[in-house]
């Protein structure tokens, strides 16, 4: 079906076609081709045709196998906390189930969805944050941590502040002074770590700070940003435990500071 | 029954459904707009369905909350099995305001997000292949891949599909006349179309499933990988490039 040897095979073809390569940089390749490439062009379309018959023969098939799968079941595959004998049962019916398969696909973008984690109440936040560091973060999950973190440390901040376990510090005018918030980083990081801090009314200033595990300044850097990005000459380990701290000047000699945060790189972490 | 931390359920267990109700409220009532919202951002209709989610979930003295509560082996956590019964109950609501079947694409949507609508729900095509379709039947009026890929979005909020693929894609510009050289061919497509779908039988149900799933629902890998318990999304591809050479196979038959 190809016309010369430079195209790529029916199978790659196929899968570019049903969008399975699963591989950006591939399918940018191969788009290039197939954009300069008539007979390629001719066997993508095909393929698509076949894809879109296959979605209605799917989608608009009726002979639907078992009962439905409830909410529970639904959930448990999600979480992939079904039993095998669950999901083998599951699987048989979700085959030729499409609004099964639907509700879940639906379920796994809503558990993906940074917007949705914020509004966990604060346990079950926390919960999936630890999840979703053991089992690696893409890059919505990391927004979403962010998110998350800055909403956790809002609501802590203002807990604290409702409860009095932190005295609320004000200035001379009887304003109140609030601390920082470490937003990142956070747990595990991946690649160079971005110091971001939230920003304090009247703050001119912020002193940043990190320290190795046994207490010794490494970093120490001042800034009227709320942003701080380590020179390339600090060398941060990987797999240690780190923890830094950011303070807010708030006025002549008077500092605010936030709590330590801990922090550590990943092992397939990237230092400058 | 195993103590749990989620106060609600604690609540529920002890009788107290006030409190239950109230403690609930309080949780997960942003959880409810947050999920509300992936349906639909219009402020009445987010507010119908909140009341309508609140009255359904607090019937028959909570009896939704409650079959949760005293499940002596809960199999997912809470919070997911909520936004399992928040999707269906949101459904609902859609379906008892619009009908079960969209034969037509909401009104609301723009005509561009009208396009993909039909495209995508109606004609089942693929995200890429949708948004080429546009791009080529829009020609030099200026409308661009990001263009597509919010009509996209706006397509999938109308139908109340969260798995959107916002990733950006290449598209390919194909002559119109090829496409309808590769599409006119009816037949072709009627016949490769059962020989696919016999092909699909073939193969086993779950290397089936993951092919519907990232093919058809495409839903990625990795969260397949995970529902499947199929240790990574490499074992995913793994087995699409298997299905599909099935696939290629029954093809090179015709």
């Amino acid at each position: 079906m190809t016309a010369s040897t430079n195209c790529p095979d029916d199978l790659t073809l196929l899968a570019f076609a049903m969008n399975a390569t699963g591989d950006p940089r591939a399918d940018a390749h191969i788009a290039a081709h197939v954009q300069q490439c008539a007979s390629c062009r001719i066997t993508v379309l095909r393929h698509r045709e076949l894809a879109a018959a296959a979605r209605r023969a799917t989608r608009e098939a009726n002979d639907v196998r078992g009962e439905c799968l409830d909410e529970m079941a639904i959930a448990a595959l999600a979480e992939a906390n079904a039993t095998d004998d669950d999901r083998a049962a599951a699987t048989a019916h979700l085959v030729t189930c499409a609004s099964c398969r639907s509700q879940l696909t639906e379920l796994r973008a809503a558990l993906d969805d940074a917007a949705m984690t914020a509004a966990l109440p604060r346990a079950d936040a926390t919960r999936r944050l630890r999840q979703t560091f053991a089992g690696g973060l893409s890059a919505a999950g990391l927004a979403a941590a962010a998110v998350l973190v800055f909403a956790i440390g809002q609501h802590q901040n203002q807990r604290r502040t409702r409860e009095g376990t932190v005295t609320p510090m004000r200035d001379e005018t009887g304003a109140l002074v609030v601390a920082p918030l470490t937003v990142s980083p956070m747990d595990i990081v991946s690649g160079t770590p971005v110091f971001r801090w939230s920003r304090v009314p009247r703050a001119n200033r912020y002193r940043v700070r990190v320290f190795s595990p046994d207490g010794v300044v490494v970093w120490d850097t001042q800034t009227s940003d709320t942003t701080a990005v380590p020179p390339s000459p600090i060398t941060l380990q990987r797999a240690t435990r780190y923890l830094w701290k950011v303070e807010a000047r708030t006025d002549f000699d008077r500092w605010v500071g936030s709590a330590l945060t801990e922090f550590q790189l990943s092992t397939d972490g990237v230092r400058p | 029954m195993t103590a749990s931390p989620e106060p609600t359920l604690d609540r529920l267990r002890a009788g107290d459904l006030d409190g239950a109700w109230s403690t609930f409220v309080d949780r997960y009532r942003r959880l409810i707009f947050a999920q509300i919202r992936r349906a639909t951002t219009e402020p009445d209709d987010v507010m119908d369905i909140f009341a309508h989610v609140c009255e359904r979930l607090r019937e028959n003295d909570l009896a939704r909350l409650k079959r949760f509560a005293f499940d002596p082996a809960p199999r997912a956590s809470f919070a997911t099995w909520l936004v399992a019964v928040l999707r269906n109950l949101i459904v609902d609501w859609f379906r008892a305001r619009d009908g079960r079947s969209r034969a037509q694409p909401p009104r609301s949507l723009s005509p561009l997000g009208k396009r993909m609508y039909e495209l995508v729900f109606l004609e089942h095509r693929s995200h890429r292949e949708a948004s080429e379709l546009v791009l080529l039947a829009n020609g030099d009026t200026g409308v661009t891949a990001g263009d597509c890929r919010r009509a996209l979005r706006e397509a999938h909020r109308a139908a109340f599909i969260g798995a959107i693929g916002t990733r950006a894609r290449p598209v390919v510009a194909v002559p119109y006349a090829e496409w309808v050289a590769a599409t006119a061919d009816a037949s072709f497509v009627h016949d490769a179309g059962e020989a696919l779908r016999l092909a699909m039988q073939a193969l086993d149900e779950e290397t089936q499933l993951v092919i519907q799933l990232f093919v058809v629902e495409e839903m990625p890998a990795a969260d397949i990988a995970h529902v499947l318990r199929l240790g990574s999304a490499k074992a995913v591809y793994n087995k699409v490039y298997r299905g599909l050479a099935v696939v290629r196979e029954a093809l090179a038959r015709l």
